[in-house]
Parts: C-alpha cells; sequence; structure tokens
C-alpha cells in the first residue's frame, strides 16, 4: 500500500490545490449567477482539448505525453470562446439567459459526444476529460500542475479582496462586470480549462459548486469565512478522497469517489455547524 | 462654453437616446468640483440612466459633451437591490469593500480597520455584524452609504436614490456627511443624487453650490431632431 500511495505521491499536491482553487472560483462565481455559464466554458474546455487531440493524432504528434500537454491551449481557447458566448447571453436584456446558458451547454456535450463517436480512437482520452481518471496522471504532468498551482494560488491570494468586490458589486450593487475583462478570467476561464484538462469535467463542476452551495445551507455570516471553509474543505476532501480511493477503491474510476468524499464531507461541517449553533442557543 | 479643470461634467442640449426617441428634453449644465447636483423628474424621465451614463456606461445620446468624469474619479452606488446574495456578506464587508475599489491590497486590510472604527453611531456595531440576506433595506442602504461616503476615496459620487428605506435620523445623518465631504479642502467631492425626496439641509447649506436638475419626460413619439 505504501508503494502504491508513493507512486501517487505528486497526485495528492494536485488534487488538494485544484480543489481548493476551484472551490475559491465556485463560491464567486456563484456569487455572481455564473454557475451555468461555468458548465458551458468547462464543457467547451473538454471539447477544446479533444478537438487539439484529433488534430495531432491527425497529423504531427507522435509522443501521447506532448499530445496530452498540448491539449490545454485547445482546452483554454475553447474555453475561452464558450466563456464569451455565454457572456453575450449573459448581457441579453432576456428572462430567459438561465434557459439560454442551458441550452449552449447541451450544444456543447452533443458536439463533444458527436466528436468521440466520429473518432473512436479518442475514447480513452474522452474518458479522461469527462469522468477525469485522475489516477492516471503522469508524475511529470502532476509535478507540473502543482508548481502551475502554487503559482496561481498566489495570484489568487493576492488579488482575493479585489475578487470579492467583483462579486459584491455583482450581487450587491447589481453592477454586472466583463466576464471577460482582465479581473475574472483566471477564475472563469482558466482555472476551470486546466481543471477540466487535468481532472475532468465532472470532478472540476463539483469541486466547484459542491462545497460553496452545501456550506451556504450553514448560515453563518461572514463572506471571507465562507470563502475560507470552501477552501479547506476544497483542499481536504480530495486528499481523503484520493486516499480512500488508492487503498479501498482502487476497481473504480477515482473523480466519483472524490466528488462523493467532498459532499459527504460538507455535509459533515454543516451538519457540526448546526449542532453547535443548536448548543450554543441552549445554554 | 468655457470649461476649466475644475468642472466635471458640462454639456448642452444633451439627451440620452432610447431607440431613435429622446428620454428627456435636451439639458445644457455645467457642473464643478464641490457641487451638490440633485437630479430630479417623474418616473422613466431618465435620471438613473443619467447616473449610468456618467458612471462611464456606453449609452447613445445627443448634443454636445464637453466633460465627463474619468471612470478612475467615479464611485456609483445604484438603487439598492432587495436580492440575496449567495455569499454571506456581513454589513461590515459590505460597507468596508468600497475601499477595494482603489486601493492596493496591502494597505486596504489596515485602512478598513482604522474607517471602521470612525463609523458613525447610525451605523453600529450589531448592524455592521449583520448578514446583508437578514438585513433590512434600511440596513442595508446604511451600509452601503457608510462605504460610499467613509471608504471609498472617489472623488465623484454618483448617488441613486440614496434616501429610499432611510429613516429621518438616516436622512439626516447622510446629508450631515455629504455636507461633511463636499465642503472638505481635500478630496473636493461632487455628488450627483438622484431623489424624490427634498434635500433641505443640504440645499439651504450649500446655496450656490447645491445644483438641482428637472428632467423633463418626453413622449416616445416625439422624435430626435
Amino acid at each position: 500500500m505504501i508503494e502504491l500511495l508513493a507512486i501517487y505521491a505528486w497526485t495528492f499536491p494536485v488534487v488538494g490545490l485544484m480543489g481548493a482553487l476551484l472551490a475559491f472560483c465556485g463560491a464567486h462565481l456563484a456569487t455572481q449567477g455564473r454557475t451555468l455559464q461555468s458548465l458551458s466554458i468547462a464543457q467547451g474546455a473538454e471539447l477544446g482539448s479533444l478537438v487539439l487531440m484529433i488534430v495531432l493524432f491527425s497529423s504531427v504528434a507522435s509522443e501521447i505525453e506532448l499530445a496530452s500537454w498540448i491539449g490545454i491551449p485547445g482546452a483554454v481557447g475553447f474555453a475561452f470562446f464558450c466563456g464569451f458566448l455565454a457572456e453575450k447571453i449573459l448581457l441579453l436584456n432576456l428572462g430567459s439567459r438561465s434557459t439560454l446558458l442551458f441550452s449552449l451547454w447541451i450544444i456543447l456535450l452533443a458536439a463533444t459526444q458527436l466528436l468521440v463517436a466520429l473518432h473512436p480512437a479518442l475514447e480513452s482520452h474522452f474518458s479522461r476529460v469527462a469522468v477525469g481518471d485522475i489516477a492516471t496522471l503522469t508524475r511529470s504532468e502532476s509535478q507540473i500542475l502543482t508548481l502551475i498551482l502554487i503559482c496561481l494560488g498566489g495570484i489568487v491570494f493576492g488579488k482575493r479582496n479585489q475578487y470579492l468586490y467583483v462579486s459584491f458589486a455583482d450581487a450587491v450593487l447589481g453592477v454586472r462586470s466583463n466576464g471577460l475583462g482582465f479581473k475574472i478570467p483566471l477564475l472563469l476561464v482558466f482555472l476551470p480549462a486546466l481543471g477540466t484538462w487535468a481532472m475532468g469535467f465532472l470532478y472540476t463542476c463539483a469541486a466547484m459548486f459542491i462545497p460553496t452551495t452545501l456550506l451556504s445551507l450553514s448560515v453563518r455570516a461572514g463572506a471571507r469565512e465562507h470563502i475560507f471553509r470552501c477552501c479547506l474543505v476544497g483542499l481536504l476532501a480530495p486528499l481523503i478522497g484520493l486516499y480512500l480511493s488508492l487503498h479501498y477503491f482502487s476497481g473504480v474510476p477515482t473523480a466519483p469517489i472524490l466528488i462523493l468524499v467532498c459532499a459527504i464531507t460538507t455535509i459533515g461541517v454543516v451538519i457540526v455547524d448546526s449542532l453547535k449553533r443548536l448548543v450554543s442557543v441552549q445554554s | 462654453m468655457s470649461l476649466t479643470n475644475e468642472h466635471v461634467f458640462c454639456c448642452s442640449s444633451f439627451s440620452i437616446l432610447l431607440g431613435s426617441n429622446q428620454l428627456f428634453a435636451p439639458l445644457s449644465v455645467k457642473v464643478e468640483r464641490g457641487q451638490v447636483v440633485h437630479i430630479m423628474g417623474d418616473n422613466g424621465a431618465g435620471k438613473s440612466t443619467l447616473l449610468r451614463y456618467l458612471s462611464t456606461e456606453n449609452v447613445r445620446h445627443t448634443g454636445e459633451v464637453a466633460v465627463r468624469p474619468a471612470a478612475s474619479d467615479i464611485l456609483y452606488l445604484p438603487q439598492i437591490q432587495l436580492i440575496r446574495s449567495h455569499l454571506p456578506f456581513t454589513l461590515e464587508e459590505v460597507s468596508s469593500l468600497f475601499a477595494c475599489q482603489s486601493l492596493q491590497p496591502g494597505s486596504l486590510v489596515k485602512k478598513q480597520r482604522r474607517l471602521l472604527s470612525e463609523f458613525p453611531d447610525w451605523f453600529n456595531a450589531e448592524q455592521r455584524g449583520k448578514n446583508w440576506n437578514d438585513a433590512s433595506g434600511g440596513e442595508r442602504m446604511r451600509a452601503l452609504l457608510a462605504g460610499a461616503l467613509r471608504l471609498s476615496d472617489r472623488a465623484v459620487l454618483l448617488l441613486d436614490e440614496p434616501l429610499n428605506h432611510l429613516d429621518s435620523r438616516a436622512m439626516e445623518a447622510f446629508q450631515d456627511d455629504v455636507l461633511r465631504l463636499v465642503e472638505s479642502q481635500g478630496r473636493r467631492v461632487t455628488a450627483f443624487l438622484v431623489s424624490h425626496a427634498p434635500l433641505e439641509l443640504l440645499s439651504v447649506r450649500l446655496r450656490s453650490r447645491y445644483q438641482p436638475i428637472l428632467l423633463q419626460k418626453l413622449p416616445p413619439e416625439v422624435d430626435m431632431p
């Protein structure tokens, strides 16, 4: 077992850091009413990654690892394009914006399915970016991703007050900022796209929105405290999930285990909070 | 029109276009630093749209605009939104976030703490700890105004219906704060206020620096010249 954990040693910091950063993104994007836009962006990242794979496999790339890394620009590029479309929809003065955004996501999902049906050789890559087999990340991929995530974490930490202001202006003042402007593309596009490329669509969406939505059930005042708790759950739950997955559920994909552990951990925090409040009220 | 560096907004024959129709009768006005501009008019006359235009939003218009405020000088407070926020902002966080507009992150927390300690009694500690989602309209407005008037360092305030939801004591306190800002020699604040309420304190104390603007609604069938 120790040998198995040693093989995946570099996967732990990746899932932990990614989970914390995605939870941070989710808290802000949910506040800004961008949940459905995020779905389209993550789906666009999945589609973009696959399109680039097809181009590479049919032309120059011979090394799988090289092709895998080159999927990132495809993911980010398509994510930006889908983010742009979704931003245009959000700016429309229509009551049916949510339905339009949902329709955009469904179209992108259908395009992805069609692409995979037309290129059966891509089945394994599709599986990775859709369901996310985190355990297949190579050691070098994990090491480079850890470095990238530490850098992104530093940027996000440094700009946390500005991000909070953008969310506040959107939710409280009703002043919508340009999602693809200089203020929030890191949260809205780059991190979800990177997450989708590395961890898959399912895990990325879950890591973004499960901690913040479930923790919001535990009514507490303080946006900064809420975000901190989201990041903490986002950091710890995937670490526990990955350990459980490697130790007890090695025969099943890692992402669903991580997502379930994330949900259970967050619900646990909510229950403990509620009990604490009940005790303090009674005393 | 003769202009100086003291002018914040100058326009002539100005009106905002809604489709091909002018929203209000052409307006010619010169606003200088340190003035309080009280924008009045019937519902739908274009008061909020004029503020949005001033907040650098792209709005089609007629007439000439020689000077308008720079985006970096503006604090725009739209009409209060009675919607719930996903993030559980406390009212103190809501106020303190106004300082985020122009400050570097390093200096932010220090300045917030210093300024929060200067908050007036009309926005007390008990109110500051409340969740935005649980607060009343008046408490929310107090938090926003406390942030806009005490923590922001912007020189042009665009306040849309700032007196909504406020009780009479808070209305007086608001006017006192606006007076303090406008009369202060350092910041030279100019305030544009959209309000249906009479701003008696401001109009009496400021006299020549109080400038009422009455927007006159035009019927939609009047075409642009």
